[in-house]
């Protein structure tokens, strides 16, 4: 299920949050409304974890993981690093990476098997990746964008790419990844996905100007759908078919 | 095989598109939509418009008509917000001249952000308001004028103020003047400023001799009057020197014919045949010693008999008559003597055999010329004009205003004779008809 929500006014949720399908990351905010749909949604299944990476409050962009391993960029703080790990729980492996593209979140997309990184990534934070989130790792371009974490998102069931992805990538991307993609926005048109969006396996926040256009795509493309809903929409078109004979 | 294009839903209208044609997000429709370039184009303005004389500002007033170009211009300059756009069409949309709304179809094309061209178009409203055009404006205050010229000629004739009239006409100096008045002995020009009058002085001095007396009165802002008098001599007239005036030209002859009258005098002696001018200062030191006889009043006519030519004694290049110095018979007409006289002249480029002059017989003149010895039986001042011909010419006038109180009644006939006299003047005399330029006036008939 797609919910819409905001951090502190902004409909970037996907700066300020981390979802995956183990735990949640989640930027201190000024009033605590962004962790509380959160913890609605997610509460009973994983952590909802308080967080920040070098003082700031951009975790979502600068940290990439998934349920095996979380990675974080240079510019944390050993104190925030030991934070996380404390509340993380025991089976996810957190690593500091030392890189120059310190904004791991834009350079690295990736779900619980198959990972997409940045062209100019290091040899060495390629085989943390590997090692630390156990995946496939390619080096790809999404629209012709290095920025992959930027302009695609996927979990383990489908993905949304950037709107002017041309035909070739979009099946080589297919291939690669091994799950159906489209192409969308979020946000009222907005074309950078990452930010605007984050999904696991069971659920998707997106921001609050997204249309109902776009959530229709993101439940669908990302199999979100309830399976009660689903089993209320056959009831209700039988009975409409019943009415009309 | 077929090519396939990536699709998307657009997020505002669930229409699928391929954002690779657009290069944008969202579907052609909604991106015309949301883009809206005819947004900031502002759409009720005013136009000016005089009600009287029915013009429109721009800001020169200009007459056009309603569907016209010149509109068109004039309501396009008025609209804001057309920078960074083209306009591609512009029409008009039917509206009654009495709604004073003037209704423009505009389309306009605008490149969007990623390269693309929307266009779009809009419907402009203009109301037409009244506002008073200065020159309508000026008709209608009272006059408050600041300035007044105050010409005066003590003659009992307007020639010279006809003259004038067509001067002014033909060099436009009338577009400043507020009224023109006619008075008995003259006119009336009045000026809302001081300088606009000093500058039809200065233009009447170059083509009259002119005084000019300047007074003031002080109100809360002050009037000026310049009383501008005109010598009594014209031309055609035979003028009586004084002798003081004499001795000062260099011992003229007290009779003389006024040939011209431009910035100064200009006299031709009819027994030496020589030329000389007198100033305005000149004349107004002695105005009150010199007698004129106008042509008019006095003439009696002559028929030439025989002409022939004299040579002149010196080359003198100032004078315009060198070449046609002739001794004249002449015979009076209507005379039963059949008396023959040889006068010199200085027609002898306009006279032939058979024709009849206008003169003076100075024999009949006992009381003013008695002192001057040395005096010519005859004086031909003139060809006598053709009256039967049909006038080619049709003056143009000044809108003159009568003052009432003053009037004549006698005098109400007088104007269009005295308008045909001008005429035959002017026929007679080349130097008149070059200054005048009267054939531009003929053809605008």
């Amino acid at each position: 299920m797609a919910n819409r929500c905001q951090f502190e006014n902004s409909n970037d949720i996907g700066v300020f949050s981390k979802l995956t399908n183990a735990y949640c990351l989640v930027a201190l905010g000024g009033s605590e409304n962004f962790y509380s749909v959160f913890e609605s949604e997610l509460g009973l299944s994983m952590p909802v974890i308080h967080c920040s990476i070098g003082g700031t409050r951009i975790i979502g962009r600068l940290t990439a993981g998934n349920k095996n391993g979380l990675l974080v960029p240079n510019t944390c703080t050993d104190q925030e690093l030991k934070q996380i790990r404390n509340s993380l729980p025991d089976e996810v492996k957190v690593k500091r990476v030392e890189e120059k593209l310190s904004a791991l979140g834009n350079c690295v997309a990736c779900n619980d098997y198959v990972a997409l990184i940045h062209s100019d990534l290091d040899k060495e934070t390629e085989e943390i990746i590997a090692d630390t989130l156990g995946v496939e790792v390619f080096r790809t371009t999404v629209a012709q964008q290095v920025l992959v974490g930027t302009y695609c998102c996927f979990n383990n069931q489908g993905g949304l790419v950037h709107p002017l992805t041309t035909v070739e990538e979009l099946d080589e991307l297919a291939n690669l990844l091994q799950i159906p993609l489209c192409a969308g926005t979020v946000n009222r048109g907005s074309d950078i996905i990452a930010s605007g969006l984050v999904v696991n396996d069971v659920a998707a926040f997106c921001g609050l100007d997204t249309t109902s256009t776009e959530i229709t795509v993101i439940e669908k493309i990302f199999k979100l759908q309830d399976k009660n809903k689903q089993n209320m929409e056959v009831q209700i078109r039988q009975d409409m078919m019943q009415e009309l004979e | 095989m077929l090519q396939r294009a990536v699709l998307m839903f657009c997020p505002l209208c669930e229409l699928e598109f391929e954002p690779k044609l657009t290069k944008t997000n969202i579907c052609p429709n909604c991106l015309i939509a949301q883009m809206n370039i005819t947004q900031d184009i502002d759409n009720d303005k005013e136009i000016l418009f005089c009600r009287y004389c029915r013009r429109y500002q721009r800001p020169p007033w200009v007459l056009c008509e309603r569907d016209s170009k010149e509109l068109l211009a004039i309501c396009l300059k008025k609209v804001i917000g057309l920078q960074e756009k083209t306009i591609i069409d512009t029409k008009f949309i039917f509206t009654e001249a009495s709604t004073k709304q003037i209704k423009l179809q505009i389309t306009v094309q605008k490149e969007a952000m990623n390269g693309t061209c929307i266009q779009d178009s809009k419907i402009l409203n203009f109301e037409e308001v009244y506002h008073q055009c200065e020159d309508c404006k000026r008709e209608f205050t009272p006059h408050i004028w600041g300035a007044c010229i105050q010409l005066r000629q003590r003659v009992n004739h307007k020639k010279s103020f006809y003259y004038l009239e067509q001067l002014i006409l033909q060099h436009h100096m009338n577009q400043q003047m507020l009224k023109v008045e006619s008075a008995d002995d003259g006119m009336n020009f009045y000026y809302k400023q001081k300088n606009q009058a000093l500058h039809m002085l200065e233009f009447i001095r170059s083509y009259l001799p002119i005084q000019v007396k300047e007074s003031k009165e002080v109100f809360s802002f002050i009037k000026y009057t310049f009383v501008v008098d005109v010598p009594r001599i014209c031309k055609d007239d035979l003028v009586i020197l004084p002798h003081k005036l004499c001795h000062q030209l260099g011992g003229i002859n007290r009779i003389q014919i006024c040939y011209r009258v431009a910035s100064s005098i200009q006299l031709i002696d009819p027994i030496k045949l020589k030329v000389c001018e007198i100033s305005a200062e000149q004349y107004f030191k002695h105005d009150l010693d010199i007698r004129t006889m106008p042509l008019r009043e006095n003439c009696d006519e002559f028929t030439v008999l025989d002409v022939e030519k004299i040579k002149p004694q010196k080359n003198d290049q100032n004078n315009p008559f060198q070449n046609s110095f002739c001794t004249v018979e002449l015979m009076k007409d209507n005379d039963s003597d059949y008396k023959q006289y040889q006068v010199k002249s200085h027609l002898g480029n306009f006279l032939q055999a058979g024709m009849t002059v206008q003169g003076f017989d100075l024999n009949k003149y006992n009381n003013e010329l008695d002192e001057i010895y040395d005096k010519p039986e005859l004086i031909i001042i003139r060809r006598k004009p053709e009256k039967n011909k049909k006038r080619k010419t049709q003056l143009k006038r000044l809108d003159i205003e009568e003052n009432q109180e003053k009037r004549n009644k006698k005098k109400e006939g007088l104007e269009e004779q005295q308008i045909e006299e001008f005429l035959e003047d002017i026929e007679q005399d080349q130097h008149l008809q070059e200054t005048l330029n009267l054939q531009q006036i003929q053809s605008q008939q």
